[in-house]
């Protein structure tokens, strides 16, 4: 179980890495592109060793076809005129064709044993011995740590490639070093979640982190503990419920708490966003209503009702005097704001609600007396 | 072989629309659906299970959407995320309700049973095939999949204009009153009646390389549409016959004793043709462009 | 922006003089705002195309031109505003606009020829279920003629070159048979010869009374090329006669610190 917990910190962390390079799904590829990996260890290892179920050679054989995997995506991508979702879905559905044969010839060998291959399936901590949890929480914790370590090089690297580029840092070498880390987390946790839902814990718990924070080094965090968390729960649930595949289990929680990041996530959870985006459309919608008045045009019917309700339009339309003042306001404020645009014009658009806000609520003081200094002087006048 | 020449149909759009893994989002996310619908009622017929695939693929759908509008998120993440929870939510399924004893199992689900449908093994004679009274007792699940082929290719064929144009150019065909979201949502039903029918035959990974494999095969061999999709049905076509053959008499030639999965075979040689497609082709291929080596 | 500074108070909220629903305007646009993640691009446009006209739209980068085009098209959802067209709503005119995107905006890899894509251009006619005839093809084969493309109907589109890909395009909009064309960056890319022979057609299409909006780079053209302008930046900066609107104050309003002096130089030397 702490095995467990430990893998999904680590799934968490890296998937942070390959979520925010736009790489999400090279997992699902490299997950049942493992597959045949995993199938030939298997052969090789009897044919060693007598036995099959040796994990690590297991673990190293899904690596191995996982990076294979990696390699032919890239190379398709690259050299074709297929596109990389293309590359992605062929790799992963062929491989696993080939796993699967393998696999189907594993089955009808007279010494069996392939109990132990099911579980690379879907995941089970149940049949897994002490010895092997603990070589799996090792290898989780050395990559993790490889991870954080290079935190900060990532950073750079995830946002502005061609800036680390400058840096000095190669690029290439450092994407290389991240596919690197993927694909051996996934090797690992392979046994415990299975190989289909691996890529639920590399992608879920940084996309629910990503409803919570804007900064890398907190998503990491709050990723590992999100993926930590669902694998310490799942894991838990299924010691009590037999039966019930590990992997899945994890996954559902993962799930659970993605769908709660959805919604109240305080970053880009749904509802702050709808709130948010509730209260531009209205502001919107009362500004434009004052500025087609000022202009003397025909009122939209909702920009009308908008107006009305708050005291600024009579029941017979006219202006109240509350309302003829919000419009000068308003148009003097705007004048502002297209000070704003004009000298500063990329500051100015990309400004987040610039012109649908009173400017002094969103520009600096000193700024605002600046831009107002500017105006040609026949509008300076019109300025409260 | 209909279940790869039904999928390869659907697989061509989205592999222009670059939606390739949808098929994979989709075919895993149906899972739910269907044993939701086995649950509910208790048979399985062709129909429930359709009802219930639909359903998950299109809420399936709708949630990816929400993830990435609201999420901001790359399609990629978005997908992988509820693609994976449903799969979960079906596997929790599976063996929640016992419905693995009976006829849907996990181990079925995952690779599929070919063998169980039609099996010829390297004992059997092509006599079976011709036998009329073995072609009378076809399972059901070949009807099914008759039907669903005969029918996305009776789609495809009415609605081409439309796939065509809302896939080469979405903002055009907005402009012109064809909705892309419309069409892009029936296709993706379409993905779902797909990777329903073919499931109980290949499985829900498989199904992939039928929608994805067979296009990607024509897509380096043509530059007509028409052509691609001919070309497409004809790919899935000989690559499920002969992984087929090659899973059954395969090791008996080999000299093994056992018959091979037979869906993985067809994968694989699905995939030995885009192989071969991607290096030869005349105009495409890599060794032919003449633009670089073998090794990136 | 003029500012009213007259007393407001009491004024009716609209007069009746200026009730722009009665106009019979090609397209007019009401107090349009659209904004990307709360952040708009466009804040209150106010625009009346002229009817017959070729109008350049100008603006630097970002300044919300393609933004423009695709939110009168509809393609994007309007925080507030109105577009209408022929005096009613866009939605039920479609059929009278034709839109062309920027040629970078779709994939020229699609397996289709350049006669295919042409003849998508009349898909809005023909309709659901029904299957393009021989009389659909022959009237997108005209429209390529026009723009001499007859020749290269069976290519695969990603064969054509950039300025025949932006022909292409433009076939594809006059097969269309509208009475408003929207391009965004006709000229973007394409050579001389090329571009000579867009804007012929598009001046063609002007003088038939047809209204054309061109989204356009190149400010040492505009005056050659355009009967009337809309310069952007976020906002309306000016509109009108080319002669009237496109002029040094307008420029330097639009484009501030960003207009470059080899610009400034070249609207000063056309001046």
């Amino acid at each position: 179980m702490l095995g467990a917990s430990v893998l999904g910190i680590g799934t968490g962390v890296i998937g942070t890495f390959s979520v925010l390079r736009g790489q999400a799904l090279i997992s699902d590829a490299v997950s049942h592109a493992s597959l045949p990996g995993i199938g030939l260890g298997f052969l090789i290892a009897l044919a060693v060793t007598g036995d099959g179920r040796n994990i690590v050679i297991l673990v190293l054989g899904a690596g191995v076809s996982g990076g294979i995997g990696i390699f032919v995506v890239q190379w398709i991508t690259r050299q074709t005129r297929l596109t990389e979702d293309a590359a992605i879905g062929t790799v992963l559905s062929v491989f696993f064709g080939v796993g699967i044969v393998l696999m189907s010839h594993i089955q009808t060998l007279p010494s069996g044993g392939q109990a132990g291959l099911d579980s690379f399936l879907l995941g089970s901590t149940a049949t897994m011995t002490t010895g092997e949890a603990t070589t799996i929480a090792a290898a989780t914790l050395t990559v993790t740590s490889l991870a954080i370590l290079s935190l900060k090089e990532f950073a750079i690297v995830c946002f502005d490639p061609e800036h680390a580029a400058t840096l000095g840092l190669s690029v290439q070498r450092y994407d290389l070093f991240m596919t690197g880390l993927l694909l051996a987390i996934v090797a690992i946790g392979l046994k415990t979640v299975g190989l289909i839902l691996i890529i639920a814990l590399v992608i879920i718990p940084p996309v629910a982190a990503r409803f919570w924070t804007n900064r890398l080094d907190r998503m990491v965090l709050v990723s590992g503990f999100f993926g930590g968390l669902s694998c310490y729960l799942g894991s838990a649930v299924s010691a009590v419920i037999p039966h019930m595949p590990t992997g899945a289990l994890i996954v559902l929680i993962s799930g659970h708490i993605f769908m709660m990041s959805l919604c109240v996530g305080t970053r880009r959870g749904m509802l702050g966003h709808l709130r948010r985006s509730r209260n531009f459309r209205s502001r919107v919608a009362i500004r434009q209503g004052l500025i087609t008045i000022s202009l003397g045009r025909e009122l939209e019917l909702r920009n009308k009702r908008k107006l009305s309700s708050l005291g600024y339009l009579e029941p017979n339309g006219k202006l109240t005097r509350a309302g003829a003042q919000k419009v000068q306001e308003t148009i003097a404020d705007l004048e502002l704001w297209n000070q704003y645009l004009m000298d500063f014009p990329d500051q100015a658009l990309g400004t987040v609600e610039w012109g649908s806000r009173p400017i002094t609520d969103v520009l600096p003081e000193d700024l605002v007396v600046e831009l107002r200094a500017r105006l040609p002087l026949s509008n300076r006048n019109s300025t409260p | 072989m209909l279940a790869c020449v039904a999928c390869s149909l659907v697989g061509n759009f989205l592999v222009l629309r670059r939606q390739s893994l949808m098929g994979d989002a989709i075919s895993h996310a149906v899972l739910p659906g269907i044993v939701g619908a086995y649950v509910l009622a208790g048979v399985i017929d062709a129909f429930t299970m359709m009802t219930g695939a639909l359903v998950s693929a299109l809420v399936a759908v709708m949630l990816i959407e929400l993830t990435r509008r609201i999420g901001r998120l790359e399609p990629g993440a978005a997908m992988g995320t509820v693609f994976t929870v449903m799969f979960a939510i079906g596997v929790v399924m599976l063996e929640w309700t016992g419905s693995s004893n009976v006829h849907l199992d996990t181990q079925h689900a995952l690779f599929g049973s070919l063998e169980t449908i039609i099996w010829i093994g390297p004992d059997g004679t092509w006599d079976t095939l011709t036998d009329p009274d073995v072609l009378a007792t076809l399972p059901r699940q070949i009807t099914t999949l008759f039907v669903v082929t005969v029918l996305l290719s009776f789609l495809c064929l009415i609605f081409f204009k439309e796939l065509q144009i809302t896939t080469f150019d979405p903002a055009m065909a907005a402009t012109l009153g064809i909705s892309p979201t419309l069409v892009g949502t029936g296709l993706v039903l379409a993905t779902g009646v797909a990777a329903v029918a073919a499931f109980e035959a290949v499985g829900s990974i498989l199904v992939i390389a039928m929608f994805i494999s067979p296009p990607c095969t024509a897509r380096m061999l043509t530059d007509q549409l028409t052509t691609q999709i001919l070309l497409t049905a004809l790919v899935a076509a000989i690559s499920s016959i002969i992984g087929y053959l090659l899973a059954a008499f395969g090791p008996g030639i080999l000299g093994g004793q056992h018959a091979l999965n037979a869906a993985g075979m067809v994968a694989v040689v699905a995939g030995a043709f885009q192989a071969l497609a991607m290096l030869f082709a005349p105009r495409y291929g890599a060794l032919r462009r003449g633009n670089g080596t073998l090794i990136p | 922006m003029t500012v009213n500074t007259e007393p407001l108070v009491g004024r009716p909220a609209y007069q009746a003089g200026v009730a722009i629903s009665q106009t019979n305007l090609p397209l007019f646009v009401g107090g349009l705002t659209v904004a990307y993640d709360r952040r708009p691009v466009l804040w209150n446009i106010e625009y009346t195309a002229p009817p017959g006209g070729v109008v350049g739209i100008i603006g630097p980068n970002g300044a919300g031109k393609t933004t423009f085009l695709r939110a009168v098209m509809g393609l994007i959802p309007r925080l507030s505003g109105q577009i209408r067209v022929f005096g009613t709503d866009i939605a039920q005119q479609t059929k009278r606009v034709a839109y062309v995107p920027q040629r970078t905006s779709v994939d020229w890899n699609f397996p289709a020829s350049t006669l295919d894509v042409v003849t998508m251009g009349l898909y809005g006619r023909i309709g659901w279920f029904r299957p393009v005839r021989r009389k659909h093809r022959a009237s997108a084969m005209e429209a390529l003629d026009r723009l001499g493309l007859a020749d290269f109907a069976d290519r695969q589109i990603g064969q054509l070159s950039g300025g025949q890909q932006q022909r292409a395009f433009i076939a594809r909009a006059l097969a269309q048979q509208a009475e408003i064309y929207l391009l965004d960056e006709p000229l973007a890319g394409v050579d001389a010869a090329t571009e000579n022979r867009i804007i012929n057609i598009l001046h063609g299409l002007g003088e038939a009374g047809y209204t054309v909006l061109a989204v356009h780079h190149d400010l040492s053209t505009v005056r050659n090329y355009f009967s009337d302008v809309l310069i952007l930046n976020g906002q309306v900066v000016a509109s009108g006669p080319t002669g009237k609107a496109f002029t040094d104050l307008a420029l330097t309003k639009a484009y501030g610190g960003r207009l470059t002096e080899s610009a400034m130089a070249i609207s000063n030397a056309a001046d």
